[in-house]
C-alpha cells in the first residue's frame, strides 16, 4: 500500500502502521493482529505499562474505519512533539532506551506476551525519558521458541554500549549508517581482547558471532522455556546496567567552568536572557550549541518546550543525567554537528527524516555560536543567519563575539582574509534581510553583543 | 497458530546461541541461587536475584 498518508517509517510490520490523518497521526490496528492486540489490553499488560509510563497510551476511535479493509481498530496514540533517533542520543539515553526494552520485556512475560522486536526506533524521549511508542510490538510467548527479537536488541543497544563503554567511542552515532544496528563481527573486532573472558560479552559478542556463520541456526528442536528467558532478560539488564561512558574529558565537556572567561560573563548573559525572555512570545524553543544545558535551563523556567542541539556527547550526557534526575521536564536532547546535521535516511531516503525537516521553533537560542561556525566551519556570516531563520518562526536570541575577544583572537589565529570578512557591521547586515533587530546588549567589556531579533515573516 | 512475522526473520534470531547461552546461564543462576542462600543462611542479607523483578529502568 502506497498510500501517501502512511508514515514513511511504518510500513514494514503487517500487524498495522501509523498514517497521518487530519494532522493527527493514527495508529491501525489490522485483522490479523486482533488477537494479541485483544491479549494486550485485556491481561492487564497495557494497562501496567501505560501506568509506569513505559508506554504511551492511546485512546480507540470507534467511528474511524481506517485506511483500509484491514483496518481492526484505530488508535489515537499521544501525539509527540519532538523525534529524536537513537544516532542523535547520548550513551545515558541509549542506556536508558535499553534498560526500558528489557523492562517491558520483562512486564510482557507476566502477561503471556514478549516483544517481537527490539529497535531503538520504538523508543522515543517524551518530557526526559523514554517512552515504547510501538503498540503493536507485542506477540503472544511461545515459550519453547527462544527470543525473536534478541539479535536486533543486541545490535540496536548492546553492541553500541559496549564499544562505548570499553573505548569510550559514541558508537551510537554509526546507526545513522547501520540501519539495523551494529553488526556483531564490528562489534567482536573493537572489543578489547578480555572481552572474551568475561561472560557477558564471551557470550552476546564472540559466541554470537561464532554461530552467526553456521547455515543452519535454527536448531530443529527448540526447547526454551519461559524460565529461560527470563534468565536471558535479567542477564541482559544487569550486563548493561554495568556499561558507563568513560569520563574522558573532551574539548567542549567543561566549556563554561574552565574557559579563560569568568563566572561574571555567565552572570551577565544569563541576566540578559532573562531580561530578553518576556519579550518573546514563544511557547517552543531550539537551543543550539547548548553544551551542559545552562541556558536551556533558563528557558525551561520561562515555561518553554525546549530541543538542546549539540555536538559535545560528553556535556550532553551530563546534562541528559542531571536533568533526568528532575520531575518530568518538556526537554529534549540531541546531539549533531550543525555542519554535517542528521540526514534523512533509509528507505527512500525518508524513512528518518532530516534534522531540518524535524525541527523548527518559535524560539532559536544561539550563544557562543556564531564564531565557531564562522572560523572553524568557514561558513559565511549569511549563510549562518540563513540556517537561523530556517529553523526559528518568530525569535532569535543570538550572541556575537567580536575581533576584540580573547577568545575569537585564538581561533582566528592565521586567518587574516576570514577576519577581514567578520564584523558587528557584516554581521547586523548579514541578519537584516530574515530578522529585525529589537535589542543590542553589549557584555565582557564590550567584547560581544547579545542580540534580540525578530524573524521577519515574508 | 504462530503468526507470520514477515518483517522479522525468524532464522536469523540467533536462536542457537540463544539456546547455549541459556543453557550458561541456567547454570550460572542455578549456582548463584545456592550461593545467595548460604549468604542469606549466614545472616548476610542479600536480595534474591530472581525476585528483583520491579526495578527502575534508570
Amino acid at each position: 500500500m502506497n498510500d501517501p498518508k502512511i508514515h514513511p517509517a511504518s510500513f514494514r510490520d503487517p500487524a498495522g502502521f501509523i498514517f497521518l490523518d487530519e494532522g493527527r497521526y493514527l495508529r491501525q490496528v489490522n485483522h490479523q493482529y486482533a488477537e494479541s492486540f485483544e491479549r494486550l489490553i485485556q491481561s492487564g499488560l497495557y494497562e501496567e505499562l501505560v501506568m509506569q509510563r513505559w508506554m504511551i497510551p492511546h485512546e480507540c476511535l470507534y467511528n474511524h474505519h481506517g485506511l483500509d479493509e484491514n483496518a481492526y481498530k484505530v488508535l489515537l496514540p499521544r501525539q509527540l512533539e519532538w523525534i529524536t533517533y537513537p544516532y542523535e542520543w547520548t550513551f545515558d539515553m541509549l542506556k536508558d532506551a535499553a534498560l526500558l526494552t528489557l523492562s517491558i520485556q520483562q512486564s510482557a512475560l507476566k502477561y503471556g506476551m514478549a516483544l517481537k522486536d527490539a529497535s531503538a526506533y520504538n523508543i522515543q524521549f517524551v518530557e526526559g525519558k523514554p517512552v515504547l511508542i510501538d503498540t503493536l510490538s507485542f506477540e503472544l510467548l511461545d515459550p519453547q521458541r527462544p527470543w525473536i527479537a534478541y539479535r536486533q536488541f543486541c545490535q540496536h543497544f548492546l553492541f553500541p554500549l559496549l564499544i562505548g563503554h570499553y573505548k569510550g567511542i559514541c558508537a551510537q552515532q554509526w546507526l545513522q549508517l547501520y540501519l539495523d544496528g551494529l553488526p556483531v563481527d564490528l562489534t567482536a573486532s573493537l572489543l578489547p581482547w578480555h572481552t572474551r573472558f568475561r561472560l557477558g560479552t564471551a557470550m552476546h559478542v564472540h559466541l554470537q558471532l561464532k554461530y552467526l556463520a553456521k547455515k543452519s541456526a535454527t536448531p530443529k528442536q527448540q526447547n526454551f522455556s519461559l524460565r529461560k528467558m527470563n534468565q536471558l532478560t535479567m542477564h541482559l539488564e544487569e550486563l548493561i546496567q554495568g556499561l558507563k561512558w568513560p569520563d574522558k574529558e573532551t574539548v567542549w565537556g567543561d566549556y563554561y567552568a574552565s574557559t579563560i572567561l569568568s563566572q561574571d560573563y555567565l552572570r551577565e548573559k544569563t541576566e540578559i536572557l532573562e531580561n530578553f525572555l518576556p519579550q518573546v512570545q514563544a511557547e517552543t524553543a531550539i537551543d543550539l550549541g547548548a553544551n551542559a544545558g545552562h541556558f536551556s535551563r533558563i528557558l525551561l523556567k520561562g515555561k518553554l518546550k525546549v530541543l538542546a542541539v549539540d555536538n559535545d556527547h560528553l556535556a550532553m550526557n551530563r546534562f541528559y543525567h542531571s536533568a533526568s534526575k528532575d520531575h518530568p521536564l518538556p526537554l529534549q536532547i540531541l546531539i549533531t554537528d550543525l555542519l554535517n546535521p542528521s540526514p534523512g535516511i533509509g528507505w527512500s531516503n525518508i524513512e528518518r527524516s532530516s534534522f531540518h525537516s524535524r525541527f523548527k521553533a518559535d524560539l532559536v537560542l544561539a550563544l557562543a555560536l556564531v564564531h565557531h561556525l564562522y572560523f572553524a566551519g568557514a561558513i559565511p556570516l549569511a549563510r549562518i543567519l540563513m540556517e537561523m531563520a530556517s529553523l526559528c518562526s518568530g525569535y532569535l536570541i543570538i550572541e556575537f563575539v567580536t575581533m576584540e575577544d580573547p577568545k575569537v583572537k585564538e581561533i582566528s589565529a592565521g586567518k587574516s582574509m576570514a577576519c577581514q570578512q567578520y564584523s558587528v557591521e557584516l554581521f547586523e547586515l548579514a541578519a537584516s534581510p530574515f530578522f529585525k533587530v529589537q535589542s543590542k546588549v553589549p557584555i565582557a567589556g564590550g567584547n560581544r553583543i547579545m542580540y534580540l531579533m525578530k524573524k521577519i515573516i515574508e | 497458530m504462530q503468526p507470520i512475522l514477515l518483517y522479522v526473520d525468524p532464522g536469523s534470531g540467533s536462536y542457537l546461541v540463544q539456546m547455549i547461552i541459556a543453557g550458561i546461564l541456567g547454570a550460572l543462576f542455578y549456582f548463584r541461587n545456592i550461593w545467595y542462600r548460604v549468604k542469606t543462611f549466614f545472616g548476610w542479607k542479600k536480595k534474591h536475584p530472581e525476585s528483583e523483578q520491579d526495578k527502575s529502568h534508570e
